[in-house]
Formats: C-alpha cells, sequence, structure tokens
C-alpha cells in the first residue's frame, strides 16, 4: 500500500498540527489487515486557512477513510462483498507489529464485524433496496472496520517518532480520617462523565460506596501536574494512574492493619472492603485503618509515616487499540439530491466496559460528529478572497436532531492487556469509524467510484445524475 | 437614558431602567444573573438560549428585553419548585440527556413547551420539535430518549 498525503496546516503551526497526519494517521493505515508493506509520504502544506489541531480522532478518521474506502473500492472491482475482502484480511494473531510502527496486543475483528452485520440486518438488504427502487429511491450499504491508537501514548514512543511531549498521567488518592476518598486527577471532565467512572473504579477497588468518593478534575491549584482529556485517553491512563494510586493506598493500609492484628502484613489480603488475615475471619475495616492513618496512637511510627495519602504517575507502555465495524445504510432521492441515513450500526471493541451507560453516549456523539463530517460540516472559504463562508450555523451545518436516526450499538470485549483495568477507550471511535462507512454507503446507492466529503445535497444530485448519464 | 420595562420571571415581577438595546438574554444573565440561560451562537441558530415567553418557546439572544413588556418569561432556574427536579430535567438526567451541559437549558426549555403541544410525539416528531436546537455531545439520541420519558412524566 502506497500512500501519498497532502495536509492542509492552516496559516500557521498549532501546537501539535504537525503530528495529526502523521504519528496519528499514517501509523495506522494497517488498518484492522496484514497488508504486509506500507509507504506512507506525507507533505505538510501552509495553507490560507485557520490553523489546524486535533479534532475528535484526530488522523485516525483520515486514515480509517484512506483504508476502508480502498478496501470498499477494491472488494467492488474484484466482485467481492466488503465483509469477505475484511474477513481474508484480518489480523488474528496478537501481538502483531505493523509494518507501520505499532504493535496491537489484542482484539476479536471478526467479532465486531459478524455483530454489526446482525444488527444491520445485512441479510434483509436486498430486499429493502428493492423496496426502495420501487419508489425511485437509491438504497446503499456501507462498511467501516476501523481501529485507533488510543490511551496517548507512550512518551517514549510518541517522541521517537517526533511528537516530543511528556504524555503520562498523574492521580492523587486522598483517603480521609472517616474513609471517604478524595481523588484528584489530571484527566478534566468537560462532559465525559470522569466523576462518574473514575468514583466507580475507586469504590469497586475499596469496596466503599460510589457516594463516598469525590473527584477534583481541572483546578490547577489543586490537582497535580496532569495531561489532560484527548485521545479516548481519561481512563486508559488517567484511571491507570488512580489505579496505581489505590494499589500504594491498600499497600500501605495492609501494613496498618498488620500493625492493629499484630500479624505480618504479608498475612494480610484487602478484599470488599476490608483487611483479613488470610485463612481467617480476623479483619479490620477500611475506614478503621484510615481513621488509625490520622490518629496515630496505635501504630507503626518507627517504620511508616501517618497519613494515608497517595500519587502516582503513569506513562503506558503501548498505546491501547479499540477497534470495531460500523455498518451504514443510506436511501438517496435522486430527484433531490438528500440523503437519509435510515440505520447506523456500531459494534465496537473498547476493552473492559466501566460504565456502560457513559460508554454509549460517548459512542452516539462520535457518530454524529462522523456523520456530520460525511454529509454536512465543512469550512468553506472564498477562493478569491480567502474570507471564511461558514462563520456562522447558518452557514455551517451542523448536525440536528432531525439529521440523524436512533443508533444501533453494541459491543464485544477483548480485555487490554497492558493497563490493570484493561480498557481501552471510546471517546472517538464514533467519529473515527463512521466517515467511512457513510460514504461508501453513498458510492454504494450512487454506483459511483467516489464522492467528496461533505457529500451535500448538490453534490450527491450531481453524482447521481452523472451516474444516470 | 433607559427605558424602562416591566416583565415577570420566574413568578417573580421585575422592573428595570435599560439600555433600548438590551436583549432579553443580556437582561437575563446580566441584570437578573440568571445565568442558566446560556448563549452558544448569538445568531438564533444554536438555541441554547431557549426560554419561555408567555408559554411559547423563544432564543433569548434574538429578543429585546423592551419587546417582552407585560410579559411573563419563564427560565429553566424557574422550572422546578425548590430543589425537586422538574420531571424533564429529572429525565435528562435519568436517560443521560446531557454530557458537557451547555445546550441543556435550552433543550429542557423547548421540551417543556413541547410537553404543551403533544401528548405522545413519534421519536421522529420530536426530532423535529428540537431541530432548532443543537447538541454536539450526544449525538441527540439519549435526548429524545429523555424528552420522550419527561413527556410520559409530566402526563
Amino acid at each position: 500500500m502506497r500512500v501519498d498525503t497532502k495536509a492542509s496546516m492552516g496559516a500557521y503551526l498549532s501546537t501539535f498540527a504537525s503530528c495529526i497526519p502523521t504519528i496519528l494517521y499514517a501509523t495506522l493505515l494497517a488498518g484492522q489487515y496484514t497488508t504486509p508493506a506500507i509507504h506512507a509520504e506525507v507533505t505538510a502544506v501552509f495553507t490560507n486557512t485557520a490553523p489546524v489541531d486535533a479534532y475528535r480522532g484526530a488522523g485516525r478518521p483520515e486514515a480509517t477513510y484512506v483504508v476502508e474506502r480502498l478496501v470498499a473500492t477494491a472488494a467492488r472491482e474484484l466482485g467481492l462483498s466488503q465483509d469477505e475482502l475484511s474477513r481474508r484480511n484480518f489480523i488474528r494473531t496478537f501481538p502483531y507489529a505493523t509494518p507501520v510502527a505499532l504493535t496491537y496486543d489484542i482484539g476479536d475483528y471478526d467479532a465486531c464485524l459478524e455483530g454489526a452485520m446482525k444488527m444491520a440486518d445485512v441479510a434483509g438488504f436486498a430486499a429493502r433496496k428493492a423496496e426502495a427502487a420501487k419508489r425511485g429511491r437509491l438504497r446503499g450499504l456501507g462498511y467501516s472496520s476501523y481501529i485507533e491508537a488510543c490511551g496517548l501514548a507512550p512518551s517514549n514512543i510518541a517522541g521517537a517518532l517526533g511528537a516530543r511531549a511528556g504524555l503520562y498521567e498523574a492521580g492523587e488518592v486522598r483517603v480521609h480520617p472517616t474513609g471517604k476518598v478524595t481523588v484528584f486527577t489530571g484527566s478534566h471532565s468537560h462532559g465525559q462523565g470522569h466523576e462518574t467512572t473514575f468514583s466507580q473504579v475507586v469504590a469497586d477497588r475499596l469496596g466503599i460506596g460510589v457516594d463516598d468518593v469525590d473527584v477534583v478534575h481541572g483546578d490547577t491549584g489543586r490537582i497535580p501536574f496532569g495531561m489532560g482529556t484527548y485521545g479516548s485517553r481519561s481512563l486508559a491512563v488517567g484511571g491507570t494512574a488512580i489505579v496505581k494510586a489505590l494499589d500504594k493506598i491498600v499497600a500501605k493500609g495492609r501494613k496498618i492493619a498488620a500493625h492493629l492484628m499484630e500479624v505480618s502484613d504479608t498475612d494480610v489480603e484487602f478484599k470488599d472492603g476490608r483487611f483479613t488475615v488470610k485463612g481467617t475471619d480476623k479483619h479490620v475495616p477500611f475506614a478503621q485503618v484510615a481513621l488509625t492513618a490520622y490518629v496515630p496512637h496505635n501504630y507503626p511510627l518507627d517504620k511508616l509515616e501517618p497519613g494515608l495519602d497517595e500519587t502516582a504517575f503513569y506513562d503506558p507502555t503501548n498505546f491501547t487499540y479499540p477497534a470495531g465495524t460500523h455498518i451504514c445504510e443510506v436511501e438517496v432521492d435522486p430527484d433531490t439530491g438528500v440523503t437519509r441515513i435510515v440505520s447506523f450500526t456500531a459494534c465496537d471493541d473498547f476493552g473492559n466496559i466501566v460504565n456502560p451507560m457513559i460508554v454509549e453516549g460517548q459512542v452516539h456523539g462520535g457518530l454524529a460528529q462522523g456523520i456530520g463530517q460525511a454529509l454536512l460540516e465543512g469550512c468553506v472559504y472564498d477562493r478569491e478572497s480567502g474570507q471564511l463562508l461558514t462563520g456562522t450555523y447558518m452557514d455551517y451545518a451542523m448536525p440536528r436532531a432531525d439529521d440523524l436516526p436512533n443508533f444501533k450499538v453494541d459491543t464485544r470485549v477483548t480485555a487490554c492487556t497492558h493497563n490493570p483495568l484493561g480498557v481501552k477507550g471510546c471517546g472517538e471511535a464514533g467519529a473515527i469509524g463512521s466517515p467511512a462507512a457513510v460514504i461508501n454507503a453513498l458510492c454504494d446507492a450512487l454506483s459511483v467510484k467516489d464522492i467528496e466529503m461533505p457529500a451535500t445535497p448538490e453534490r450527491v444530485w450531481r453524482a447521481a445524475r452523472a451516474a444516470r448519464a | 437614558m433607559g427605558i424602562p420595562v416591566a416583565l415577570t420571571v420566574n413568578g417573580q415581577s421585575v422592573t428595570a431602567d435599560v439600555e433600548p438595546r438590551t436583549l432579553l438574554v443580556t437582561f437575563l444573565r446580566e441584570h437578573l444573573a440568571l445565568t442558566g440561560t446560556h448563549v452558544g451562537c448569538d445568531t438564533a441558530q444554536c438555541g441554547a438560549c431557549t426560554v419561555l415567553l408567555d408559554g411559547r418557546a423563544v432564543k433569548a439572544c434574538n429578543i429585546l428585553v423592551v419587546q417582552a413588556q407585560g410579559a411573563k418569561v419563564t427560565t429553566i432556574e424557574g422550572l422546578s419548585g425548590g430543589d425537586a427536579l422538574h420531571p424533564m430535567q429529572a429525565a435528562f438526567k435519568q436517560h443521560h440527556g446531557l454530557q458537557c451541559g451547555f445546550c441543556t437549558p435550552g433543550m429542557v426549555m423547548s421540551a417543556v413547551e413541547l410537553a404543551g403541544r403533544m401528548k405522545d410525539p413519534t421519536d421522529e416528531q420530536i426530532r423535529e420539535a428540537l431541530d432548532g436546537n443543537i447538541c454536539r455531545c450526544t449525538g441527540y439520541q439519549n435526548i429524545v430518549k429523555a424528552v420522550k420519558a419527561g413527556l410520559a412524566n409530566a402526563g
């Protein structure tokens, strides 16, 4: 596979601009496939637009678009179905070193493809297409089996690829004398629900109630130095930092409990919110250990500091690799060029899932963003003057509620092998997989090889006319 | 030199002298400190500033406060009495109908107005009714679910 890409940087280089079409793009060109050799050449170009930088998915939607549009086109020319061509080339042995610098730790691409095909009722598509044709409408089905590298990032790999940033995350767990906990995290929440998910992780590990956990984020005066929320990394990297801090809390707690119960700390285990002497029912609850740490009258002061407050920094050892299959079904009115998404299905593998409702919400939002990119959204500049023409929502078409269907989403699980939660990240997947699925569906409906994004009614109408001529 | 205005906001009589150009949303946010009503786009496109004006959902960034002379205005702050959430707010919470929350006050106000017009709308009708309110986070699916549940609760 030989890829030649020109990437617009805008008029000036923004912080991470040149990393997007390089380390977050060219490294993903293997997709889910065993392509033996890949060569990518990216030329970054200054243009007269606003400077560009990361946007949900950042580089990975573009890589997925290249790969999955290619697979769809190749399948059509070979007379195969797209799922068949994908299946013949899926990676099935892990770990798998791609020709483009990454090593996938685990995945099950067949499971997501099969799951998506079932939910999308691919078997019934031919009948739906025939029924639509009777009404003068064109139906199309499009697939996109995407992969993304998330959990950004091992600092050393990013550095070796030219992105010289520290990409760890920090977490502090402060246990109060009451046994309640405050968590300080460098991964801030701007609507992703970290307060809920992180509380669940902490409550689960310490055997306390979710309401006994407070999460503090976004206040740089209070939190340890962190990196923030991006690249679907908050749980995989920020959550792992919290887990590492919890491990230190439990390790210290075992020593305190061992002192209280007058046994060796190697004989103490922590389970379900209490420290127990192995093989006995002798135990002290977590809250008692916490109180002892702050009121150390009976405490091994010669060996341990008082207090129960630990910080951990975590720099991941590998990226995480969420993957899945999206299937889009469109119906086009060739007389008006209006495209309706009649069904959109996503079957994703995000590793272990802590809060299914939040994960679903993230997928919905990502899908809407990717569908918006495929059909509606585009920054338009006047060719002569360079003036931005899409300066308000009157001209820039954000998807509205009636532009979208109810999505069908489900998950399959292969747990990430290199973080303790087994999580991969879910924030960007919707936006990464969907543009290629939509355009593949549209090309199928119109029987054309390509159509430019955003596939506005005008472009679709022109393409439909050209195809009929 | 101001123009006197008198209106009812969330059940309370309000009088003030305002500059003639004062928008309703500016009056609510800056004069009355009711910052639950958001300004998203300033061009009547996004709906984050939606309030009820005599029971009708309007975009408060696109109307002068003097046009609300004598009217009854309800903002997101006026929906619930005390600490209990309005059934529509409770439904948004229950069904994860918000992520960052910026569009939520406008979404809820539009949904509350919808409750006065339709009892048992389909998903499509809800989506059409909300097409004046933009959300970048949720993909709308859980908002539709929340509005459906909120309408059922309110009924």
